[in-house]
């Protein structure tokens, strides 16, 4: 709860430049992130690595500029160059809160887009080629494993849809 | 601080040019999916290069720090609502074509 509240805190002060008179709003909003933060946090996470969400974070950058390239790329040329088609994909992250990292981050890959997340199931929405979508998610899966390196397989609840 | 000035611009057009991708895309791709793609990417690569631009041109390291953390906030949404609204598209598709799975 500390740690959170002193992000959430150096977060607001960036936003709000450093003015100390912002913390009339700014307080009240830390306490209240901190909290639902707590509430919210999988508690079958584990160890979080820092040297991992640094690595993560690179990744996710080039990857996220690469998809972005490739989009812009598609949509330029003459004949699009898409292949739209779903590939199913089983994730072997442990934890739920994992997988849906995993979800989200899939969107923002080259030519990938999460549909659904069902178990450990994931249903992706590729616009290239279905092997290379595994060989993508299945190394992005690997950089969320290295953050998570304690990560114990949880009480498993079935997403409400 | 001329040559700050040209990479100001240069990332402002650049960052334009992937806007106009995604606002393109949506026209050009053939369905919800795929449209979702290409607002989500290249929306986010050319919210980075205005954000970068905006950051040089501050010429104040905390406002540039400021907005780069909006842009970290950003991407971390905009793949996250890139994700509800692929799952909701795909269980709408689901409905229309009877498929209760």
């Amino acid at each position: 709860m500390i740690i959170r509240l002193i992000i959430f805190s150096i977060i607001w002060m960036i936003f709000a430049q450093g003015q100390l008179n912002s913390l009339i709003v700014g307080l009240p909003a830390i306490v209240l992130a901190s909290v639902i933060s707590c509430r919210l946090a999988d508690k079958n996470v584990g160890s979080f690595s820092l040297v991992g969400f640094l690595k993560f974070s690179v990744f996710f950058v080039k990857e996220s500029f690469k998809g972005g390239l490739d989009i812009a790329r598609r949509v330029y040329s003459k004949d699009l160059d898409i292949d739209p088609k779903y590939v199913v994909y089983e994730s072997t992250l442990p934890t739920r809160f994992q997988r849906l990292f995993l979800s989200c981050c899939i969107s923002l890959l080259p030519g990938t887009l999460t549909a659904s997340l069902i178990g450990k199931t994931v249903i992706i929405h590729s616009l290239i080629n279905a092997e290379n979508v595994k060989q993508e998610v299945a190394q992005c899966e690997q950089v969320i494993a290295n953050m998570f390196p304690a990560a114990t397989d949880g009480k498993y609840v079935e997403p409400v849809s | 601080m001329i040559i700050l000035d040209v990479l100001t611009v240069i990332l402002l057009v650049v960052g334009l040019v992937f806007f106009f991708a995604g606002s393109i895309g949506l026209l050009r791709f053939p369905d919800l999916m795929c449209r979702v793609h290409a607002l989500t990417k290249a929306d986010n690569i050319g919210l980075a290069c205005i954000s970068l631009a905006v950051a040089i041109y501050s010429n104040d390291w905390l406002i540039g720090l400021k907005i780069i953390f909006v842009w970290l906030f950003i991407l971390a949404t905009s793949s996250l609502m890139s994700f509800i609204i692929a799952r909701r598209i795909n269980m709408s598709n689901k409905i229309i074509s009877g498929d209760s799975r």
